[in-house]
Parts: C-alpha cells; structure tokens; sequence
C-alpha cells in the first residue's frame, strides 16, 4: 500500500512545473486598416510568446503555416485556409529587435534597437476583466495609447511594444485604425522562440527599418496585375506599350499608382519624411 | 574695503564664500533628490528570480499612487531603479512582481539603498485564461466567468437552471447550490449580496435571457479586509445582469388546471439600479411544490458563528407529509403560499443597508401504509400503520443588516425576528388500534448577530458577538390514551397529553488574531459563550373529568446554565507545496443543571482537542489532504433534560440520567482533480471515524408498536467507514456526465427489548447522470441511482435493492414549439421477499414561445393515473415496507411571461 502511494505522488510530482521551464503564449486580436478608404477594420490573431526577456510576435496564421511547412505537411489548401495580410515576425531579446519581413518572394531582415519613451498617465480602465492603467508614446510616426495591468507583469506586448510594468493589453494609434487588444494569454511548455524560414541567411536582404518601409510601400503601391508582373519578372514592371515595345523599368508615374499610396495605410509612417 | 575671499573675475569682485556655500549646497540638494534603489530578487530557496518586474510608487502595490519608477530585472535577478525626488518623499514602495511568485510590496525610505527582497512561490499558478466563443469560460486567478448564452439550452428559463449546468454544480430540491460538493456562501447579483443566504428566491424568479454572466468565485472572501490576507475555501456565484435590462424585470409564470382544480402563480418583480435593488416574489400553488424552503437561509454562514448559535429544541414529532424516494411533484398534496421582499440600499460606496421580510404557509397532507418488522434476537414484532397526516405550517420572517466593506474595515449586523407557527392531525390505525394525534407548534426567536473587522499590525483582528433568544411551545393530544402502563392512572383515561416549553438565551461572543512568525502563521481564536435554557414540561393521562397527578418525571422544569469558553490555536506552515496545519483546542464548561430546584447539580469538563492536517498542491489540477482530528462533545440541551417525554403517538423517551461525553477520533483522506476548461472534476474522499460515548440507548417495543428509548450507563461504541467518489466529465464535447458512487460500513451498539445487539449497515450507492443537448431537434436527460443496503444484526443479515430512473426526453420540433416526455421508474424488493416493488410515472409536455418573452405549456401529468408508491427498505433490525399516495392525472395548461 505504501509503495502504491509512493508511485501515485511521483507520478503527480513529475507533472509539477517551474517557472523556468515555461514560456507565455499570448493572443491578441488584431484591428486595422491598411488603405485609409476602407470603410471596414480587417481583423486577425497575432501571437506573442515571451520567455524571460526574449519574445517573438507573428501573425497566428503565419505561425500555423510555418509549422506545417517545417513538419513538411502543407498543401495548397493550407495556403488559403492561413492565409494572412502581414508576414513579419518580430524577435526582441533584451531592447533589440530583429524583424523579418516578406515583400513578394523576397525576405528582408532589419535590426534595431528599442527605445521606447513611455508617458505613464493616470487614468485607470476595466478592460478584459483586468485593471489597466494607461501610457502613451510615440513610435513610427504614430501616437499609441497603450492600456497594461500589473496584474500580468509581463514587460511585452503586441508588435514592437513593450517596457511597460505591466502586460499591454490594448494599444490603439491616435487615427482608431491599428488596434490591439489582449484575446487569450497561457503558460505553455518552454520551446525555443525561432521562425522557420524556407530559405537560408544567406538569401535574406538586410536592410534597416526606414528604407524597408520605403520598399513596402512601393510594393503595396502596385496594382494587382503589377505585383503579378513584379513577381513574375523576378522584381521588375514590364509596361506594355501601343507599339508592342516593353518597358520595364519601375515607374511610380502612374496617377493611378499615385492614388494609391497616398491611400496607403502602413502600421509605421515615419518613411514618409 | 577690500575682500579677502574674493576672487577677482573679469574685473568683478565677487565673495566667494557665499557662493562656494551654494553650490555646495546646490550639489548635495541634487545628490539627495537623486535616489538609486538597487538589489538581487531571490526566492526562498536563495535562488535568483530573473526578469522580475520592480515598481517604485507612492502607495503600496501601486495599484492606487503614482508609478514614480518601474524596471525588469536582469537575468541574474539584478534591478536599478532611479528616481529624482523632487517632491521630497519621506518613503516610498517598492512592488516586486512576477507571475509565479507572490507580490511583494515593501515600504523603504527615499533614499539610496540596497534592497534584496525574498519571494515565495505561489501555489495556484497563472490559470489558462482562454476566451473562446465555443466554451465561453473566462478564467483569471480564482475567478471562473460563464457566458450564459453559451451555457444556456433552448429550453432553460430561470436561471437555475442555466446554473445547474455549470461542471461541477449541484442544486438541491429546495434551491441549495452546492459547487464541488460544498454549499456557495454567497450568491451576488451585480457583485452586491442582496438576499443574504436566501438565494433561491432569486435564482428561480431571474429569468435566464436577463443575466449576461455567472461568475464563480473560488478562495472567496466576501470582507474586503480579507483579500489577499485571508486564505479561504469558500466559494461564492454571482450574476452580471444585462446592461440593457430594464430596471424592473423579473418572471411571471401562471399555470390552472383539471380535474382537482390546480393553480400556480409565481411573479417575481426585481428592481436594478445603481443604489437600490430589490427583489419581491408572490408565489402561490397547489400543483406538489413546497414554497417552505423559499426565501430561507441555504448558506453556512461564518463556521466561527455556527460553533457559537443555539441549537433550537424541537421535542415533539409534528405529523410526518414527506414522501420518500420519488421526487415531490408526484405525491405533494399541498397548499402553499408565500410572499417575499428584500430590498437593499447602497450609501455612499461601501455602506449597505438591507431588509427582507417574508411569509410562507405550507398546508399539506399524505395517505401512508407502512409495515415495520422489527428483529430482536430469534424474535420479532410487526408494526402495520395506516396514517392519514395533514401539517400547516406559518412562517414570518423580518431581516435586518447594515454593513460597512472597506479594505481596512469590515463592519455588520444583522437583526432576525422569526415567528413560526404548525398544527397538524394524524388518524392513525396501528395494528387496528385507531389513533387520533393531534399536533401544535409555536415558536419565535429572536437573534442579532454583530461582526468587526479591522487591522492592528496589518494583520486581521476579528471580533464578532451573537445574542439569541429562543421560545418554544409544543403541544400533542393523542387519543385514546397511549403507554398506559408507563403513565398510569386510576382511572379511565380517554387521551394523552403533552406539553413542552422551552426558553433559550444565548449570549456569545468571539475574537480572532493572527500573527506571522518566520514561515508559520499562528491563528489564535478565543470564544466565550454563555446559554441558559429552560424546558417545562407536562405529561398526563386524561379524560373529562380527572388528570393523573402531574410531578416529576411527568412533569419536570429543567434549567441548564452553561458557560464555556474554547481557546484555539491555528498554525499553519508551508513549505513549497506542501501545507501543514496543526490545530489545538482547549475547551472549558461549566454545566449548572437545575430540576424543579430540587436537583443541582454542577459539572466541569476540560477537553483538549488537536486537529493536524497536511495539503500537497501538486499543480493548478491536482491537490491531496490528510487530516486527522480527535473530539470530545457532551449532551446538549435536548439530551439532558430529564423528564418522561412522548414525543408522538408510538413514542416515549427519557434521556440519560448524567452527561453523556463522546469521544470521536476520525481520519480523512482527500483527492481532487479540477480541469475547470474541461468540465472535469474528481473528487476523492475516504472517511474513518470511531465514536466511543458513555450511554448505550435502550429501545422497547411492545405489541401495538409503542416504542420507549432509554438510556443505560454502559460504554457505546460505533464505528464507521466510508469512501465517496464522484467524477464531472464531458464525453464527446457532447454528453454532460456526473457520476458518484459511495461505499459506507457502519458499526454501531444498542439494546432492543433487553437484548444487546451489534448492528452493521453497508451501503452501496451509484448514481449516473447524463446529459445530452447540443441546442439541436432533441435533448436528453437521465439520471440513474442504485443503492444497495445490507444490515446485520448479530446472525440476520437483510439486503435491499433499490433503483431508479428518471428520464427526461425534448424534442424540439420546430424553432418555436417542444415536447418533453418525463419517465421516472423506482423499483425496490429485499432480499427475504420475493416481492419486488415496481413504480412507474410518466409525464408529457407541450411547450409554446411564439415570442422571445413568452411561453406556452400544455401537459398531461401521471399519463396512467397511478395512485400508489410502494418501497421497501432496510436499517439495522427494521425492515420497512412503506407506500403513500400520488397526485393524480391532471391536465394543466399554463404561461410563462419574462418581465
């Protein structure tokens, strides 16, 4: 009887957990407008994962579609069942940040480091069931409030923010169209915060943080039969003229073109200046 | 003149001193308002916390003042914070956070220093927090929050029964919510107690669509001063009513019907505003639902409290209108009435005052068959009882509190005035001897219970003092004259009478103080109390013209003073997960016991009673408890007072003639498995217990079934065993499922008609429940229960089966309309009989929402017009057969209109 009480309390022991083995898994739900027309907010999930003072945030969708292609498992379907508006992932560890973007089939990577000012304010809100309190900065050409309980003291929160007291569990930009707000939050198994990526280092393009907004922009700029081109041709426009010639050089001229990326909506805006 | 400290510059002179005192100054102002608070995080186990959130504020936890600085520390566990003190501040706090470990705030001098604080694990870690639309579970720390329109079915309307549906959650017939087999202490609505333990008023009038949430509380304590100081146990619901209610609403529900005409009424009007709430409830019928238990207190209220109150005497047996083992809408025969309204006002923001009052009168009655054999050595006697019982009960009830709940402060009181009021009649037939027993009852009580709270050290001091007062008068005429040979009388007697009195004052109080050294915490509770009772009792033969002489033990006026006061010492250490707790009580009485002033008699008794207890949380799901305790009680009042009493019309009693002292030595193990995401829940629970009292009862039964109970001054001893478990699971995502089963052995001692026996009783009990609606065209309810008894008195052994069904079908047949078919089947037989006791009841519903508000029901209640319950069972050397009457077939038509 002994031995058979012994057994039962190992077996439950070996289920106890320390904080050291376990990682945070945090949701939030994602609110934006990436054209300033639309006249509907687009909504997806994004996952943080914090262990210590290392964190990696991508779309949910994305990290579904990683996870399948590093099992080998994807099939056309997947594509479109994870399909997702951004692709960046946004590795900190200490106040650096490593992002990761893809623009068509290219990746790009940036560093940078985190220097966030935060005003903490006064005010006090309920949200999610959690006692907030607020802070504002300023960040890529936008002012952010940001809502954090110290209920969770987590220093992270969605995108590039963080160096709260406090989780942030809502952070919204002074225009109402990027929004983040907290959906779910777990502890989870430690596993290491890595994306995988199809292809090597080598063929990454790095850059840094203003030029490859500047890219971005551009590439959003295009119409859908331009980015088609852009792909096709391995990066470049072919302008098919009257005369049957081509042209393929990048041009902007098109008034069309111009519309659009002043209706153009990106999460940072400071590559404007 | 000229200026020996001055330095010449740019052809000015300028007195250096001065200005040399300036800067000097300058600096040192600078240096002092500049504060550097540095250090390493460790746990208790010297082990470096990394990545701590550390917060500088102006109060503590900084959950109210400014956040003046705030850091992450390093990976080796190592902060800075740096402050310009530019408001001078004497001292300031300093929060330590992380999700692991428990808060630690720290008030400090606002100056530079090293600060090199320890923190202690925490033993429930962060709870999966999950939102999904499919569950609709919130989960934060102890807090578990339930969407009711993911937890509601189609056919739920008030919002018991949303609550019903909760994992884990058991209601009682009349109302009780019990969550993981404990009584809820609390049910709020809006986060404010407004019927203070009398929640089924509520639970049953709020209809489901006016609630947005229920919250479930664990580790709750109601007093603000207790958040974070106080561990607790105890568990609380509440209600989040819908923003867009309006500020009346509440349920109207009306039912008629034939060939008995039938009626029931229910209104339940509720009022919600910021300050005000109140809640009122008209509830009247005659269609087999007892209205006794509405508006009555189902909580547990404070257990320091429950340990100080009376124990209200209740000497003689009113006429017995239960059923047994069939649910009551089947075979109530009753009128009832009841009236309630309790109304609660907010001052200011944590000022309440309350009030309730409320009526309730039952009129009900039974036809019963029973026919008793009782065992006694190689001998026996049969008992046949045709009875035909009829009780009216009248209840008042006015409440009174006022309370204060701050977070350094927590102040009430409360004034109950109560008056009750029974009369009943029994014709009996016992072995063809025809019986008249009638029955009155009239009692009131008066209590006013008082309860302070405040900090002294930080620490908790609670005080609390309880004033009772307790009257009682009971009469019963039994004719014709019953133990004759007991009470005897020279003359031709026609009836027997009894007549009790009783008084009880209750003057008690306690207080409570906890202190911290190093690990362990000592609670140390002293409680003093103070009863003095008094029964007056008359027992006579009667008829027209003469009265036996009433003196003692026939007639007796008993006075008992007790003083007693109950030194406890709590202490409780944790180490990592394990929690120890070693309880010691000591308890003095005194016992003053006057008879008719003749007998005085004096008592003292110390006991000194431990309690020691080990509880291992494993993890967020699983925990293990091990107590064991030894305890010593004495008689109460009831069990002292001396004199002859007939307590019904078959039975006699006299009570021992000293203070029985019982000792109980009893052990429990404890294991839980709780996955509140996934609706499962385990429970474990085996139970030793060993009684060793003073007197052995001694019961007589003679031919016509008149059984007498005395008591011998002989070593008793009983022994019981018992293992209960019980699991909450959902199979499939679909099928609800709670299963029980409970094993239990007992062993107990006692004399029947001079022949000492040993009586064994095993019970085997299994109960299923199972629950299947996925808000599709049908739902299904069944709930199964086996129990199967065997008793042994020396060589006899009998054993009882007994089974029941119930079934509960819904088919939805359009978005609008819904038939329900109920089955509920009882079999019973024994094992000496080839008898074997079948009932079966079969109801059919038709229901109606034509509107969102309203709904329509047509049902035909016991299709087959049974007219009969029959059961059998069995306990130490008894075996009964039993059989009372149904309601019949009745034909109802009835609405249901939310508010």
């Amino acid at each position: 009887m002994k031995y058979l009480l012994l057994v039962l309390l190992s077996s439950m022991l070996s289920h106890a957990q320390s904080s050291r083995d376990n990682m945070y898994s945090i949701t939030y739900l994602n609110s934006f407008k990436d054209r300033l027309s639309q006249n509907y907010q687009s909504k997806e999930y994004s996952r943080l994962l914090v262990s210590g003072n290392q964190s990696i945030y991508q779309l949910y969708n994305v990290m579904e579609l990683d996870s399948l292609l590093k099992k080998g498992t994807v099939t056309d379907s997947d594509y479109n069942r994870y399909f997702s508006h951004n692709k960046h992932t946004i590795n900190i560890s200490d106040n650096t940040i490593k992002y990761r973007d893809e623009i068509s089939e290219e990746v790009y990577s940036y560093e940078e480091k985190l220097n966030l000012n935060w005003t903490l304010g006064q005010d006090t809100k309920l949200i999610k069931g959690y006692s907030c309190k607020s802070a504002t900065v300023t960040y890529g050409g936008r002012q952010w409030k940001a809502w954090y309980t110290l209920d969770l003291p987590i220093s992270f929160g969605p995108y590039k923010f963080k160096g709260l007291p406090g989780l942030i569990v809502k952070i919204t930009d002074s225009t109402q169209t990027y929004d983040f707000e907290l959906y779910a939050i777990v502890e989870r198994k430690l596993k290491p915060l890595e994306k995988y990526f199809k292809k090597p280092d080598t063929e990454i393009i790095k850059t840094d943080r203003l030029t490859f907004n500047k890219v971005k922009a551009s590439y959003e700029s295009l119409s859908l039969n331009e980015k088609l081109n852009y792909n096709n041709l391995g990066g470049k426009i072919k302008i098919f003229k009257a005369d049957g010639n081509t042209d393929e050089s990048l041009s902007f001229r098109n008034p069309k073109r111009i519309e659009k990326s002043k209706d153009l909506n990106l999460i940072e805006v400071d590559y404007k200046k | 003149m000229p200026c020996r400290s001055c330095n010449t510059i740019n052809n000015l002179s300028l007195p250096l001193t001065p200005y040399l005192v300036f800067v000097l100054f300058l600096i040192s102002y600078n240096s002092n308002s500049q504060i550097k608070i540095e250090g390493v995080v460790k746990d208790t186990s010297n082990v470096s916390v990394p990545f701590i959130s550390v917060i500088m504020s102006s109060s503590s936890h900084g959950d109210n003042g400014d956040i003046l600085a705030f850091t992450t520390a390093n990976s080796n566990g190592y902060y800075t914070l740096n402050l310009n003190n530019q408001n001078s501040l004497d001292s300031v706090y300093v929060t330590f956070r992380h999700l692991s470990y428990d808060v630690k705030s720290i008030k400090v001098k606002a100056k530079s220093q090293v600060l090199n604080p320890r923190l202690t694990l925490k033993n429930n870690r962060l709870e999966d927090v999950l939102i999904s639309t499919k569950k609709n579970i919130v989960i934060k720390e102890d807090t578990i929050t339930y969407n009711v329109k993911g937890l509601k079915k189609i056919k739920d309307y008030t919002i018991e029964e949303v609550i019903n549906r909760i994992p884990g959650v058991t209601i009682a017939e009349n109302g009780q919510i019990k969550y993981k087999n404990k009584s809820i202490s609390h049910l709020y609505i809006n986060g404010v107690d407004l019927l203070e333990g009398r929640y089924n008023i509520a639970t049953r009038g709020i209809p489901a669509e006016a609630v947005e949430s229920i919250e479930v509380l664990q580790r709750h304590n109601h007093a603000l001063i207790d958040k974070k100081r106080t561990p607790s146990n105890k568990v609380a619901f509440n209600l989040n009513i819908k923003d867009n209610k309006n500020i009346i609403f509440g349920s109207l529900k009306s039912d008629a019907g034939l060939p008995l005409l039938t009626a029931n009424i229910d209104v339940t009007p509720i009022y919600i505003k910021n300050k005000v709430q109140n809640i009122s409830s008209i509830k009247a019928n005659n269609i087999g639902e007892s209205l006794e238990s509405n508006g009555t207190n189902l909580t547990n209220d404070n257990i320091d409290f429950n340990f100080l109150k009376l124990d209200k005497l209740d000497v003689l047996n009113a006429p017995n209108i239960l059923g047994e083992g069939l649910t009551q809408k089947f075979w109530l025969d009753n009128e009832s009435l009841s009236i309630t309204n309790d109304i609660l006002v907010k001052q200011k923001k944590d000022f309440l005052f309350k009030a309730g009052v409320s009526y309730n009168s039952d009129d009900s009655s039974i036809e019963r068959l029973s026919n008793s054999i009782f065992f006694f050595g190689n001998d026996s006697t049969e008992v046949n009882q045709a009875t035909n019982n009829n009780l009216k009960n009248d209840n008042y009830y006015i409440g009174l509190s006022q309370e204060v709940n701050r977070a350094n402060l927590y102040f009430k009181n409360k004034l109950t005035l109560n008056a009750y009021k029974s009369r009943g009649e029994s014709f009996v037939t016992q072995n063809t001897l025809p019986i008249n027993y009638r029955y009155d009852d009239s009692r009131f009580w008066i209590s006013n219970t008082l309860n302070l709270k405040f900090t002294v050290a930080d620490k908790i001091l609670n005080n609390a003092l309880l004033v009772e007062y307790f009257n009682n008068q009971e009469n019963i005429n039994i004719f014709p004259s019953v133990f004759e040979d007991k009470i005897p009388s020279d003359f031709n007697s026609e009836q027997t009478n009894q007549r009790v009195k009783s008084e009880q004052l209750n003057l008690s109080a306690f207080s409570q103080y906890n202190i911290k050294l190093g690990e362990t915490t000592l609670g140390l509770t002293q409680k003093i109390s103070y009863k003095a009772e008094n029964l007056d009792s008359d027992l006579s033969q009667r008829n027209n013209e003469e009265q036996t002489a009433i003196n003692f033990p026939f007639s007796s006026d008993f006075n008992l003073k007790t003083f007693e006061t109950n030194s406890l010492l709590k202490s409780h250490y944790q180490w990592k997960s394990f929690k120890f707790n070693l309880q010691t009580e000591l308890r003095y009485l005194n016992l003053n016991q006057v008879e008719s002033q003749d007998i005085n008699l004096n008592n003292n008794f110390i006991f000194l009673q431990p309690n020691f207890s080990i509880h291992y949380k494993v993890n967020s799901k699983w925990s293990f408890l091990t107590d064991i305790s030894e305890t010593t009680t004495i008689s109460n009042f009831s069990e002292l007072f001396p004199g002859l009493i007939v307590t019904d019309f078959s039975n006699l009693i006299r009570n021992p003639n000293d203070i029985n002292v019982t000792k109980i030595l009893s052990g429990n193990l404890f294991l839980k498995y709780s996955n509140v995401l996934r609706g499962f829940f385990l429970n474990n629970n085996t139970s030793v217990n060993h009684l060793q009292s003073d007197f052995t009862i001694l019961n007589t039964i003679n031919s016509s079934g008149l059984i007498e109970a005395n008591f011998i001054e002989q070593p008793n001893l009983t022994r019981t065993l018992s293992n209960t478990t019980s699991i909450t699971k959902t199979f499939f995502r679909l099928i609800n499922t709670e299963l029980s089963y409970r094993y239990s052995y007992s062993l107990t001692e006692q004399f029947f008609n001079t022949i000492s026996q040993s009586n064994i009783n095993i019970f085997h009990n299994a109960a299923i429940e199972l629950n299947l609606d996925n808000n599709t065209w049908y739902g299904i309810t069944y709930a199964g229960n086996i129990n199967y008894g065997i008793s042994r008195v020396d060589e006899f052994e009998t054993t009882n089966l007994f089974l029941k069904h119930n079934l509960e079908l819904n088919f939805y047949t359009t978005a609008k309309t819904r038939f329900n078919l109920e089955f509920e089947s009882v079999s019973s037989s024994l094992s000496d009989s080839d008898t074997v006791n079948n009932n079966s009841l079969f109801n059919i519903a038709f229901f109606y929402k034509p509107k969102k508000k309203l709904f329509l029901k047509a049902s035909l209640f016991n299709v087959f017009n049974e007219t009969f319950f029959n059961s059998i069972f069995n306990n130490s050397n008894v075996i009964s057969q039993t059989q009372f009457s149904l309601r019949p077939r009745q034909f109802t038509i009835g609405i249901n209109y939310s508010l």
